[in-house]
Order: structure tokens, then C-alpha cells, then sequence
């Protein structure tokens, strides 16, 4: 149990310590104060006799506060010599006190923290100093109030003497503390100022309450002396973090950075210790302190440059030892590696030992330090692994460090990186363009679109492993996918829109035999990666009509169901690219998602009428479908129409077109005789092979059909042959048409060449009894997409034109190289709009008189008035 | 407005000198034929001018005479036509048309406001039958007279002709942007750019030129 303060050997105690440890102090101090008052040096006793009161004293505002003060004007003058009297204060066990002497005893209690104080000593310092400062008569160092009348000038220069006091006071005191910790170091420091810092927490308030009465006159004194503190104690706290915290606080964090420094080398440290020391620095950030300022080393704030500074840079300094090996050789996987077990370990330290305010700080420095310098070697990295997907894990620390801000250069180096790697493999891995070369349209397309989209699908999951928590680099990744498929490279070196071999690519997937059920969509999606990334939407739907239609009318596609599912994912991973507007995806891909659907529900359903008809007309099993032109309009028309075909079949046809027209109010019927087929059944009198007596089966397209017919007719009578003039002739084809089908049967032996002209090969063998030979030239394929590119260009010219004049509508005067950005934004989903179809469509909207060209600037547009 | 600025020296004779019966009028009523119920010169008769005025029919002289007296299509002009002409030219004989024709003429390599005007203006004399181009033909064989000693039009000439199997028409955008094309591009090309606003047919002009 605590003995009472009361207690005979604590009284004993604290005498006897008051005898011999302050007792010496107090007669300096009293020393110092009557050399500064220029009174005779004495003890405590001598200066409470001189000062003593008389008996008869009145009473104070409080029961321990005396002053000698005169009754009445007359005993002042009675008086000896009016000598002003000393203010003195009595504690509970009677002994006295002078004022200053009191007050000092409170405020080294409170400062200096050397000696303990009751509440009852503070509270009677606190009362003398509220008594003090207004009475009359009495002296204050050195100045007396009037006795009668209360001089507000004297209240105002009295007050003003206890301000400089205190302060005076406050620095003398502050500056034997802090000489006081020179000796000190290490560890000790930081114990000694961490005790000091709490004594001073505990007596901010204190002092605060202690003088809110001498606070009256602190205007004027804060006025002319340009203070900007409220009251006097804000001014004691300033000048108590002036003459210690300030000056001891380099010291201080030298001594902290070596106990981090000890710990960074695994030596145990009391960690409490830096903790306490950082917090208090923060809390001790005076009010008019700039703020943190972390965008690099030269912009740091002061507050920054005297704490937080010296830290980071013990920490980069760490850092940079521990890896400067790994950099120098080289070895960037483990250098990178490295780097981010670090930054985390910093990261865990820092917000043991420094305010959460200065965190941003440290990763900032460390990101700048260390990350930027190697942006460029994690760029590469990454791509490697994008391309083989092996180390994501390796790479990941790094990146999720790099996206923590999101810097420009970033993803640029990124993207060059990805961008020229992807283009110097894909032209190693798809050397040759269709164009000039024997590869074919479709071989190349499976190459390329196998490499772009594997390409796409690597990286985009590497890219989601690394920035998995920050969709900005996903969408970069994304961007830089949309720059490669559209870049000038790609299509100078294919010399063919990405967007068509997507649509080839589809193609084979839907002829191919290989294709099944499980590898469909999968197939089908790698053609989707390139056709969403290709700004050349128009082109893949063209192009992909044009094989639908070939595969509709050739019975080649493997599945109506694929087909369906094919234009289903389609119109789906268009609709997903929709970014709403007038001129959106969603709306184009609709328009050719109808088409689609109707080429398939026209080509799965027969009229079953007309069918009849037909046969009836025809007089053998055939079959006609009507196909509506504006759905098939990506199939070239046939210029052919005038084809002499046997009789029977003409009259057929020609009774069919009738009937059609009839039926459907005048509707034509135009003939594709290119995607015509007849199964046809042929002897040859002197074939001597096993299918002679039964005949061989030609499956022939019509122009083959018209010539074969020919030979067949005149067999008897023309024993001569046909010249290439007289094929013409008879069968109204045009010459390009003939030589192409005479090529097919002269090669499959049904017709020979002779020196007299083309015969039938009567003794025409094979060892298949049914003979296929209507399939569709190379040639005339490639006739047939040339058509179709031309057609492509054309409506991404009339497209334009119309957004030129949609734009000089509104705009009326505007530069060509305005209005070339205005359309080139604003179609930029649909196709990409180059300048060549950009002027085309001007050529054509200046001729047609839409707009004009200033008289003045030959650049600039107008729009007629 | 273009055309009486390139006149100055010939404007100079006042308005007043210009009377009924001088010897052009004279000229005009002896030549004159019915068209449409209209006084006018046939092809014919601006023919017999041009000798009266001793200018080769091969020469920018007829096409600048067409042009000074307001002439509708290529040989033709209407009398009201020939008489604002005459009238803004201030002359009333032949000796006095020559002279104005012939300061023209040298105006032009002063004044390229004033060529500009006479150069858009032919184009609409080489129109057939109103059409909104002109054949590539007609470009061919007017394009040295009206522009001698101009490079680019030189070269474009020869680019037409090298290319006649493909260019048949100049539209009208093609003939003015060749005159603004001639007075921009440097002499090796080099500051011509296919991003630029120039028609299309000036980026195979100069593809072909630079080959």
C-alpha cells in the first residue's frame, strides 16, 4: 500500500529531499531572479522577512493569496518611503511564497519536470497570477499599479513584462534541457526525448489553463509584436518546440534511421521506440507547416525534407545495395523479384515507424527510384510472357507494384513492345501474302488468324494474371490488340484486310470436314478476336456474305446448324462492341444479321409450286430455288444471261420466269447460271472402260452444260470439231467464259484438242463413274472478290459522302483536314477511312455540287448556300 | 470585277467614245447571224475577226478575244455580249480590240487574279452541250495554248496523254485545283503530300511524275 502524501515519512522525505537536491537549486534560481530584479542575493527566509506583510493584510481573491497592500491612501503615505510592496502567497501550511518565485516552482514542475506539484500548489499559482496582474499597489517585476484608480496603460505594460518573462523564462529553462541531452545517444536519445515529448503532451493543457488569465492583454502585446498565437501559451509551446523539439530532432532521426538500419540487418530493436518518435514528429507539425508534397526528391515540402526524407532515403539506399548485383548482371527476373519482396518488407516497416501521411511518400520515392528505371526490362518480360505464358507468377510482383500508378509511359512501352514483337513474328510465321504468292486466300487466313488470335488470347490472360485488379491495363491490352490489327504494317505487308481473312478463316472453319461439334466455337472464336478488333467491320461482312452465299449455293457448308450458330456469335460479339449512337455497331451488324438469316431460311426452304412446275415444264428431276437479289447481292451478277443452252432446259426456264412473273406481281427472274448444276448422263461409243455401257455422270455447271450440249447435238453431223469462234457463236458465252470451261473439260479428258479443233473424246474413260467438274474456278473466284472489294470501297464512299454532308450541314465552312478527323471518328467502328476514299467521296460531292472548295484556299469546304 | 482590273491601260478610253455605228458595230452587223431569234457571232464569223485582228487560231489571243466579249460558247458571242465587251474594253475599232486584247495577254503574267478568272471561265467554252466535265481531250489540246511556259501544266498535259485509256473527263474541280496546284508545288515535288486536299487525280498525277 502507498504511504498518504500526509504521511510523516513522506513529509520527512520530501524535506529532506527539498534540503539537500532542490533546495540548492531554488537559491540559484532565486539567485538569478534577484540579480535580475537588482536585490540583494539572499535565502529564501531573508526575502519572505523583507516581503513580509503586515498582519493585518488583507484578504485576496483567495484564502492563500496575501499582499501587503495599504488599507487606506493614508498608511501608504504613512508608509516608509511608499515603497511599493511584493506580492506573496501562502500555501496550506502557512509558508510563504513570493508570487514570481511561486509561479516559477509551477512552471518547472511543468517544464522542466523535475519536481512534482500538488493540484493545490497549481491551483494558488493560478489564482496569484489572476490577483497579481490587477492589484494596486503592489509591484510586478518592478511595476506598480496605481493605488486607487486602476491605470489600464500600466495593466497593459505590466502584462507585457510577464509575457517577456515567461518567455525569457521558457528559454533559459528549455535550453538547460536540451544542453542536457548533448551526452546522449542512440537508443537513450530517443528515451530521453520520448519521455520529454509525453511530459509536454501532459503539460500543453496545463499551461494553456494556467495563464487564461494574463490572456486579457495579449492582443496588443500579439499586435506589436506581430505574433500569430492566441494566447501566451501557444507562444510557450512554440517556444518550447523551438528551443528542443526543433533542435534536437536531427539528432533524433539520425539516431532512429541507425535503429531501422539495425533492424533492416535482422538486429533486434526496441521498434516502440521509432514508432513513438515518427508519430510524434507528425503530431508536433506546426500548423503553418506546408504540406507533404511526394512528387519526387526536389518537391519535397519542408515538413517532408527534415523527417520523412532521411528515412526514404536510408530505404532506397537499402534497397539499392541489397540489388545493385542483380541490375549490373543483368538479371532482371530475380533483380524485379527482388525489388518487390523489398518494397513490401518497406512498405510493413514503414507503417510501423512512420505516419500513415507519409507512406504515399515512400512508395512514391521507391516507385521512382527503382520501377521506372525498370519499365522497360519488365515490359519486355511481360511480353515474352504473353507469348508463352510461362513466369507469370515471377513478373506479377512487379507489375502489380507498376500499376499502383497508372504512369503514361507505362503502357506505352508496353504497347511499343507488344506491338513490334507481335508484328516481327507474325510476318516470321505468315511470310508470304495471297497476293503474291502460290499460298492460298484460305491457307494464309488459317495461318494468320491462328497466330493473331493465339496472340490475343495469351496476352490478354497474361495481362489478366498481371493486372488482374486494375482494368486499365486490360482495356490497354485491349487497344493495343485494335493498333496491331489495324496497323499500316499488317496491311502493307498482307496486302489484305485482317477483317477479310477473318471472314476466310470463318469460311474454312464452316467447309472444313475436321471441324466438329467440340472444336466449332471454339475455331469460330479466334476469327471473332480479330473480327472485333479489325475497324474494318463492313469488309468482314461483306466478304463473310460472299462465302455464305457460296457455301449456300454450293452445298458446301458442313451444318445449317453451324451456320446458324456461326451468325448467332456473330451478330452477339458485335452487339457486345455496341457503343449505342446513330452509328452504331449493334445497328450494322443487325442489318446483316437479317441478311444472313434470310439466306439461310431461303436456301433451307423450296417452293414447292414453282418446284412442280419446273419438273412438269422440264421433263426430269431438277430443282430451282428463288433467291431474293437485295439478300444476295454480295454474289457478282452474271453477265452470262444470254447462255444458248439446250433446248429442253431453255424452254424450262423460260416457262418458269413466265409463270414466276405471273405469280408474283411482274417479279424477274434472273438466272445464276455460274451456281447452276446438272447431273448429266453420258456414252461414249468407244470407251472401252467397265462404265462404258452404263454410262459416266457429269456433274457440269450450265456453261458446261451449253458446251457439252453442243458437241453432243452435232455428234453425228460434225465429225470436223469446233473452233474456239464457233463454241462462241453457238453458245453466246463471252470468250473469258469459254476458254475458262473448255480449260476444265479439255483437262478432264471429256473434250480433246485437235489440229482440225475441239472434239468430244469419244473414248473418254475415267475410273469413277460420276465426274465432278462444276465447281468454281480460282479464277473466277478471285474475279469475284476483286468485284467485291471494289463494291466494299464503293459503299464506304457512299458512306461517306453522305457524313460529309450530314457534317457541312451543320458545320458549313470547315478545313479538309477537319472534316477528314470529324468522319474518320465518326465512321471509325464501321470501316477504317483512309484519305483515298476520304477524297474519292469529296471528288464526287464537289462534282455533284453537295459542296464547294473556297474560292480563296483550295483546303477549305463549304456547303452552298 | 477580275477582268475590268487587268484593264487598266485599255479602260482608260471613256465610255463616251463608244458610239452606235463605229466600225466594230459595223463589223458585228455585217457578221451577224440568227440563232434563237438573237443576233450573234457563229464560230465562223469569230473566225474572220480573229484574221481581221491578225491573231493565230492557235494562240491564247482568240480564247482572250471569246472571253472579252462575253462569249457563250466557244466561237460564239451575242451581240449584247460583244457590246458590254467592247464597252468595258472602251474600244471602237479594230486597231483598238487588238490592243486591248494584246495588253490582256500581257496582263496575265502580272495579274493572277486576272488569269484566274479567264482560266475558270474557259473551262465553261470547253463544256459540250452543258455538261459538267470536260473531255480530257479538250484539256489536252487547250491547256498548252492558255498556259505556255507553265511546267505543271505541261507535265499534267503529258500525263493525260500517257493515261488516256483511263482519264477521259477533268471535272471542274480538277481544272480550277490545277491552276492552284501549279502555283503550290515545288519543282521536284517534294511539298506535295497525299493528305492534303488537293482531288485524287493529282496523287496519281504526281505518282506518275515522280516514276
Amino acid at each position: 500500500m502507498g504511504k498518504s502524501a500526509r504521511s510523516k515519512s513522506k513529509i520527512r522525505n520530501r524535506n529532506v529531499r527539498r534540503a539537500t537536491i532542490f533546495g540548492p537549486v531554488e537559491a540559484e534560481r532565486i539567485q538569478r531572479l534577484a540579480a535580475k530584479q537588482q536585490v540583494k542575493s539572499g535565502n529564501i527566509g531573508e526575502l519572505m522577512d523583507t516581503d513580509e506583510p503586515a498582519a493585518s493584510s488583507v484578504s485576496a481573491a483567495t484564502d492563500d493569496v496575501e499582499m501587503s497592500a495599504p488599507k487606506a491612501s493614508k498608511s501608504v503615505k504613512k508608509g516608509s518611503k511608499n515603497k511599493p510592496k511584493r506580492i506573496v502567497i501562502r500555501n496550506k501550511k502557512g509558508r510563504i511564497f513570493e508570487f514570481l518565485d511561486a509561479l516559477e516552482r509551477v512552471l518547472d514542475a511543468l517544464v522542466v519536470c523535475r519536481e512534482s506539484m500538488t493540484y493545490d500548489e497549481y491551483m494558488t499559482v493560478y489564482s496569484a497570477i489572476h490577483t497579481c496582474q490587477e492589484a494596486p499597489g503592489y509591484e510586478v517585476l518592478g511595476l506598480v499599479m496605481d493605488t486607487e484608480n486602476r491605470d489600464i496603460f500600466k495593466l497593459v505594460q505590466r502584462s507585457r513584462i510577464l509575457y517577456d518573462w515567461l518567455a525569457s523564462y521558457i528559454e533559459r529553462v528549455l535550453s538547460d534541457i536540451y544542453n542536457e541531452s548533448a551526452a546522449i545517444r542512440g537508443e537513450n536519445l530517443l528515451n530521453y526525448y520520448i519521455e520529454q515529448w509525453a511530459h509536454f503532451q501532459r503539460s500543453c493543457s496545463l499551461l494553456s489553463s494556467l495563464f487564461t488569465s494574463v490572456d486579457k492583454q495579449w492582443i496588443e502585446y500579439k499586435h506589436d509584436r506581430n505574433f500569430n498565437y492566441e494566447c501566451i501559451a501557444d507562444r510557450m509551446v512554440q517556444l518550447w518546440y523551438d528551443c528542443f523539439f526543433k533542435r534536437i530532432a536531427s539528432r533524433l532521426v539520425s539516431s532512429a534511421i541507425a535503429m531501422v538500419d539495425s533492424e533492416r540487418s535482422s538486429t533486434a530493436i526496441n521498434g516502440l521506440r521509432v514508432t513513438k518518435l515518427y508519430k510524434s514528429f507528425m503530431e508536433l507539425k506546426p500548423l503553418n507547416m506546408p504540406d507533404i508534397k511526394v512528387n519526387y526528391h526536389e518537391d519535397f515540402g519542408v515538413y517532408i525534407h527534415y523527417y520523412e526524407m532521411p528515412y526514404i532515403a536510408a530505404a532506397i539506399h537499402y534497397i539499392d545495395e541489397k540489388t545493385y548485383s542483380l541490375r549490373a548482371s543483368n538479371q532482371m527476373y530475380k533483380y524485379i523479384g527482388m525489388v518487390h519482396e523489398l518494397f513490401l518488407k518497406e512498405e510493413e516497416r514503414a507503417k510501423q515507424y512512420l505516419c500513415s501521411e507519409s507512406l504515399i511518400a515512400l512508395q512514391v520515392c521507391l516507385n521512382n527510384e527503382f520501377l521506372i528505371k525498370c519499365i522497360k526490362p519488365t515490359n519486355e518480360l511481360a511480353v515474352q510472357i504473353a507469348d508463352t505464358q510461362c513466369d507469370v507468377d515471377k513478373l506479377q510482383p512487379s507489375y502489380s507494384l507498376l500499376q499502383q500508378f497508372e504512369k503514361h509511359d507505362v503502357l506505352e512501352h508496353l504497347q511499343n513492345e507488344f506491338i513490334s514483337r507481335a508484328l516481327r513474328d507474325i510476318f516470321q510465321s505468315c511470310p508470304y501474302s495471297p497476293e503474291n504468292s502460290s499460298v492460298s486466300m484460305s491457307g494464309f487466313s488459317l495461318n494468320a488468324i491462328t497466330y493473331l488470335s493465339d496472340k490475343y488470347e495469351l496476352g490478354k490472360a497474361a495481362i489478366g494474371m498481371l493486372f488482374k485488379e486494375n482494368p486499365t491495363f486490360e482495356k490497354a491490352f485491349d487497344s493495343m490488340f485494335k493498333q496491331l490489327i489495324n496497323s499500316e504494317d499488317i496491311r502493307c505487308r498482307f496486302k489484305v484486310d485482317p477483317a477479310r481473312l477473318a471472314a476466310e478463316f470463318c469460311n474454312l472453319v464452316l467447309k472444313s470436314r475436321s471441324t466438329t461439334e467440340g472444336n466449332f466455337t471454339h475455331l469460330l472464336k479466334k476469327a471473332m478476336n480479330v473480327f472485333q478488333a479489325s475497324s474494318s467491320k463492313t469488309t468482314f461482312f461483306s466478304f463473310y456474305s460472299l462465302h455464305l452465299s457460296r457455301r449456300l449455293l454450293n452445298s458446301t457448308s458442313i451444318s445449317m446448324d453451324f451456320e446458324k450458330t456461326a451468325i448467332s456469335m456473330i451478330y452477339e460479339t458485335a452487339l457486345s462492341l455496341d457503343n449505342g449512337g446513330d452509328l452504331s455497331i449493334g445497328g450494322l451488324a443487325a442489318v446483316y444479321f437479317g441478311k444472313y438469316r434470310q439466306m439461310v431460311s431461303e436456301i433451307s426452304t423450296r417452293n414447292e409450286q414453282l418446284h412442280d412446275k419446273f419438273n412438269e415444264s422440264i421433263g426430269y428431276e431438277a430443282s430451282v430455288r428463288v433467291l431474293s437479289k437485295e439478300v444476295w447481292d454480295f454474289i457478282k451478277p452474271d453477265y452470262d444471261q444470254n447462255v444458248v443452252l439446250p433446248v429442253q432446259l431453255s424452254k424450262a426456264c423460260d416457262q418458269l420466269a413466265k409463270y414466276y412473273s405471273e405469280q408474283y406481281s411482274n417479279r424477274i427472274i434472273r438466272w445464276q447460271w455460274l451456281y447452276t448444276t446438272a447431273t448429266v448422263q453420258v456414252y461414249f461409243p468407244n470407251s472401252k472402260s467397265r462404265y462404258a455401257a452404263a454410262g459416266y455422270t457429269f456433274v457440269l455447271n450450265a456453261f458446261q452444260v451449253a458446251i457439252l450440249s453442243l458437241f453432243i447435238d452435232s455428234l453425228v453431223a460434225s465429225a470436223v470439231g469446233y473452233t474456239l469462234e464457233q463454241i462462241c457463236n453457238e453458245t453466246n458465252l463471252s470468250v473469258e467464259r469459254i476458254s475458262m470451261e473448255l480449260d476444265t473439260m479439255i483437262r478432264a479428258k471429256i473434250l480433246i484438242c485437235t489440229a482440225t479443233g475441239i472434239h468430244l473424246n469419244q473414248a473418254f474413260s475415267s475410273k469413277h463413274q460420276r465426274v465432278d467438274i462444276s465447281h468454281t474456278k480460282a479464277d473466277v473466284k478471285r474475279h469475284e472478290e476483286k468485284w467485291l472489294e471494289y463494291e466494299v470501297a464503293k459503299v464506304h464512299v457512299e458512306y461517306i459522302m453522305a457524313d460529309v454532308v450530314y457534317l457541312m450541314k451543320s458545320l458549313k465552312i470547315i478545313s479538309h483536314k477537319e472534316l477528314f478527323a470529324h468522319v474518320a471518328s465518326r465512321r471509325g467502328g464501321y470501316f477504317m477511312v483512309t484519305m483515298h476514299l476520304f477524297k474519292v467521296a469529296i471528288d464526287k460531292l464537289i462534282h455533284k455540287e453537295y459542296i464547294c472548295r473556297s474560292s480563296d484556299d483550295y483546303s477549305i469546304y463549304e456547303y452552298p448556300t | 470585277m477580275a477582268k475590268a482590273s487587268g484593264q487598266a491601260t485599255s479602260k482608260k478610253t471613256s465610255k463616251s467614245k463608244m458610239v452606235a455605228g463605229n466600225e466594230l458595230q459595223k463589223w458585228f452587223n455585217e457578221n451577224q447571224e440568227h440563232k434563237d431569234g438573237r443576233a450573234v457571232i457563229m464560230p465562223e464569223g469569230f473566225e474572220r475577226l480573229c484574221e481581221a485582228l491578225e491573231f493565230d487560231m492557235d494562240g491564247i489571243e482568240p480564247m482572250v478575244l471569246l472571253w472579252q466579249l462575253n462569249g457563250v460558247e466557244l466561237g460564239t458571242v451575242e451581240l449584247e455580249g460583244w457590246e458590254k465587251g467592247l464597252d468595258e474594253m472602251g474600244v471602237r475599232d479594230l486597231s483598238g480590240l487588238k490592243m486591248a486584247i494584246e495588253n490582256t495577254v500581257e496582263a496575265f503574267k502580272t495579274n493572277s487574279e486576272l488569269f484566274k478568272t479567264f482560266y475558270r471561265k474557259m473551262f465553261d467554252y470547253l463544256r459540250q452541250d452543258k455538261q459538267k466535265s470536260i473531255t480530257a481531250e479538250y484539256a489536252v489540246a487547250v491547256l498548252p495554248v492558255i498556259t505556255s511556259n507553265m511546267w505543271v501544266f505541261e507535265k499534267f498535259v503529258e500525263f493525260l496523254k500517257a493515261n488516256d485509256d483511263k482519264i477521259k473527263t477533268i471535272s471542274r474541280d480538277q481544272w480550277q485545283s490545277l491552276l492552284a496546284l501549279s502555283r503550290n508545288l515545288e519543282p521536284d515535288m517534294s511539298n506535295y503530300s497525299k493528305d492534303d486536299a488537293w482531288p485524287t487525280m493529282f496523287d496519281d498525277f504526281v505518282d506518275w511524275a515522280k516514276a
